[in-house]
């Protein structure tokens, strides 16, 4: 795998948090705290053009509570469910367009899907799949990326 | 400008550009939201809108399908559609403006850069 793909996956995700909800995001996980699959949320989007592909993003819920809190400016005990979702799926449809604008070609067009609440364990796809850990605040949350796509332009 | 409609399936980001338009001032229009083109369309054809800013990945009916039906009518089509989208480029941003779009902005949008685009749109 590139340094290339490696880099516009973690400045998408950076990017992302940073304008998004004012938080600062770092790849040392050591220490960091990983919760159970009970507490964790998962989004899926699909890429279907010009690569078929797929984007997990997996983020524990008190996580995602701090940061619809911060964005709401709303106290995380009146935050709904569907507010915490509808975060993740905003989130994740952001990093794709920011990951897929800085990885492809400046005048390719790409077209994805809608972003889906999928179980936890269901990030394990068909295709081949790598996954970045992170953190936030001691938090840690995953960004995953699928699609044999991706990996074949890379070795090629 | 009195009447503003934000189409996205996201409540978060209906919430960000409705932010976003009452930090550059124009908190005082009315904001109407929907959740996809086809609500949009409907709000359109209710009252006249000064503005309408788009999403483009929706369901029940896209952003770009949306700008298409808005830029057909006789009625609709001189209501200026900003299109703000997590799948913009200037490929992308080129194929919208020939359908209609007087601008294409890149999720997050911020409120300088959507000031911009609309101080270049009143001009």
């Amino acid at each position: 795998m590139s340094e290339k793909l490696e880099q516009d996956v973690c400045r998408a995700i950076a990017t992302t948090l940073e304008n998004m909800a004012f938080m600062e995001v770092s790849q040392e996980v050591e220490g960091a705290k990983r919760y159970p699959a009970e507490e964790m949320a998962v989004t899926r989007l699909l890429v279907h053009d010009p690569v078929q592909g797929e984007l997990y993003l997996l983020m524990p819920k008190p996580l995602l509570a701090k940061i619809v809190s911060s964005v709401y400016i709303m106290p995380e005990e009146e935050l709904s469910e569907q507010m915490l979702l509808d975060m993740l799926g905003e989130l994740i449809n952001t990093v794709a367009g920011l990951f897929l604008n800085a990885y492809l070609p400046e005048d390719q067009t790409y077209s994805l899907g809608l972003p889906e609440q999928v179980l936890v364990g269901q990030e394990d796809s068909p295709f081949e799949l790598k996954r970045w850990d992170f953190q936030i605040d001691n938090h840690m949350f995953s960004l995953a990326l699928a699609g044999d796509g991706f990996f074949i332009a890379e070795q090629s | 400008m009195n009447r503003i409609v934000i189409a996205d399936d996201s409540a978060t980001a209906r919430m960000f550009i409705r932010r976003c338009l009452e930090i550059i001032g124009l908190g005082e229009a009315t904001l109407i939201e929907a959740e996809n083109g086809r609500e949009a369309l409907s709000l359109l054809k209710e009252e006249d809108t000064d503005l309408l800013l788009t999403d483009l990945n929706m369901p029940v009916m896209d952003g770009a399908t949306l700008l298409k039906w808005v830029k057909s009518s006789p009625r609709l089509h001189d209501i200026p559609v900003l299109v703000i989208t997590s799948a913009g480029n200037p490929a992308k941003e080129q194929e919208l403006t020939a359908l209609g779009a007087f601008g294409v902005l890149n999720k997050p949008v911020s409120p300088s850069v959507l000031m911009d685009a609309l101080q270049s749109l009143m001009s």
